[in-house]
């Protein structure tokens, strides 16, 4: 633990140095005290309360998260246990996949209007493909073995589906929603700057920018990291206690 | 009274492998064998000879070429067959429990749950094997996967079990207790088992009869005879019968079978 908190410590002291000495200008990097002192305004009064911010940011990376997940595993457990379905989708998801969703955020909106279908479209667009990916890749690596376990057992397509095939790619697929969960929090700020939002997080530092309101700028992008960081670890440790086999097979 | 019948049956097995192209590998050249209710049939033979791909024809995972595979007069997909692979870690389901792992056939059957795992207790007391069944695979020992991989494939009273060596990753003390525990079991369960082993002191241990297998193009060298009782103890190993079973299933391996 104290060597953990070894690098943060020093940035932080650094931080204070910095400002202290004004060897950089307020403009670009606030004191430390401003910006935890901005941080608990808005956490804990009435004025600039960024609560309802992060409650409409979080709606839309839960929207988008579970329209990727059910649409990406789904086709991509088709696509890895289907030979046909493969051919058919694999270049139109490998060529979207390299499309980054940013460049075509002006469709989301031509289509989908200014507001939060537009967000969910753009933030879902990535999220889509990483869950296909993983599932098809869970389900085309699935054991050999296994699969003829089930076969010997005289097991019907269906039950070898449900009982072997789809628990073998569980590992892949919890992969592919981690990662998915990151990339909805990347989307999200990215959508609500430059799509027009009338609220969320990443309106809030956008507007902070705007009028050079650099402690709640700062203040904003602190709490944006930590509940990155929250919602990874929880992802993560979700993960661990599903695909409590991954990694530990043999 | 009459011999049982056999159960499982291979009539002129041929089977080739990589079409008609220059990889084309003739593998199994004809094949017969025949093994009987409650009798253990041991497959010895050298190193990629085909032992594994008989295995697989008599389970009904591969098609031979030529003749055919009979169990109970069925064919192998029509009937209850027992399989131990030979990477039986591998075949075992990380995400169910030792006994959810045994259990995996009666719930293909559409057992209960409860029915289930009276039957598994049921299993394990019968043979006086403990095990950790509310464990996972990945957190037991080799041997108990072992086991885990075999109790699937016995307990739904397979008429025939075949197991491809599957005690060879074992280690030696794991491996004769193994070996003990198995005969016994086989011996009670009475069905009809092919028992591929890549050791020859461990194929004549466990076998009423040796089939040594020549290399490829793969033919029956000999059946050898294992003049021991059927229920047997690891200090047999050292009896002239044995010794007798060993010699002739070596000396078939390094003479006649490697051409």
């Amino acid at each position: 633990m104290r060597r953990a908190s070894l690098i943060p410590g020093v940035l932080i002291l650094l931080w204070v140095i910095l400002t202290r000495l004004l060897l950089v200008t307020p403009l670009v990097v606030p004191a430390p005290g401003d910006v935890l002192q901005q941080l608990l305004v808005i956490l804990f009064t009435r004025q600039d309360t960024i609560w309802p911010d992060i409650g409409v940011s979080m709606v839309k990376v839960a929207a988008a998260f579970c329209i990727a997940a059910l649409g990406g595993v789904l086709l991509g457990a088709l696509m890895g246990a289907n030979r046909r379905i493969y051919q058919t989708f694999f270049f139109p998801v490998d060529f979207l996949r390299s499309l980054p969703a940013t460049a075509i955020f002006p469709i989301f909106m031509l289509a989908l209007g200014i507001g939060f279908n537009s967000h969910i479209a753009y933030i879902a667009f990535p999220c889509l493909w990483i869950n296909t990916i993983n599932a098809m890749y869970g389900v085309l690596h699935g054991s050999a073995v296994r699969r003829e376990i089930a076969a010997v057992c005289r097991a019907s397509r269906w039950q070898t589906l449900v009982y072997v095939t789809l628990p073998d790619a569980l590992p892949y697929v919890a992969s592919g929603l981690r990662l998915s969960t990151s990339a909805a929090l990347i989307m999200v700020i990215a959508a609500e700057m430059l799509m027009g939002s009338k609220a969320g997080l990443g309106r809030r530092i956008f507007d902070a920018h705007f009028t050079l309101a650099i402690p709640d700028m700062y203040a904003v992008i602190i709490l944006v990291g930590i509940i990155g960081y929250v919602l990874n670890r929880l992802v993560l440790s979700a993960e661990r206690r599903v695909v409590h086999w991954a990694g530990r097979e043999y | 009274m009459s011999e049982p019948r056999p159960v499982l049956h291979c009539r002129d097995v041929h089977k080739t492998f990589g079409g008609l192209g220059p990889g084309r590998l003739k593998v199994l050249d004809g094949i017969s064998l025949t093994v009987r209710a409650g009798e253990i049939v041991g497959v010895f033979g050298p190193n990629g000879c085909g032992k594994t791909t008989l295995i697989r024809i008599c389970a009904g995972l591969l098609s031979p070429d030529e003749g055919r595979v009979e169990v109970d007069g069925k064919d192998p997909h029509a009937a209850e067959i027992g399989y131990v692979p030979q990477n039986y870690r591998e075949s075992l389901f990380p995400w169910l429990t030792n006994l959810e792992n045994i259990a995996f056939p009666l719930k293909l059957r559409g057992v209960s749950e409860q029915e289930r795992r009276r039957r598994v207790y049921a299993l394990l007391s019968r043979f006086g094997i403990e095990l950790p069944l509310d464990r996972y695979p990945y957190a037991s020992s080799g041997g108990e996967q072992q086991k885990v991989a075999f109790l699937r494939a016995v307990v739904i009273e397979p008429r025939v079990i075949l197991a491809d060596e599957c005690l060879a990753a074992l280690d030696f003390q794991s491996r004769i207790e193994v070996q003990d525990q198995l005969l016994s079991f086989l011996r009670d369960i009475g069905t009809a088992t092919l028992f591929v082993s890549h050791d020859p002191e461990e194929a004549a241990y466990m076998s009423d009869r040796v089939v040594v297998l020549t290399d490829k193009p793969t033919e029956i060298a000999r059946e050898v005879q294992v003049g021991l009782p059927p229920l047997r103890q690891q200090a047999m190993k050292l009896s002239a019968d044995m010794l007798s079973a060993r010699q002739q299933i070596v000396s078939l391996m390094v003479g006649e079978v490697k051409r």
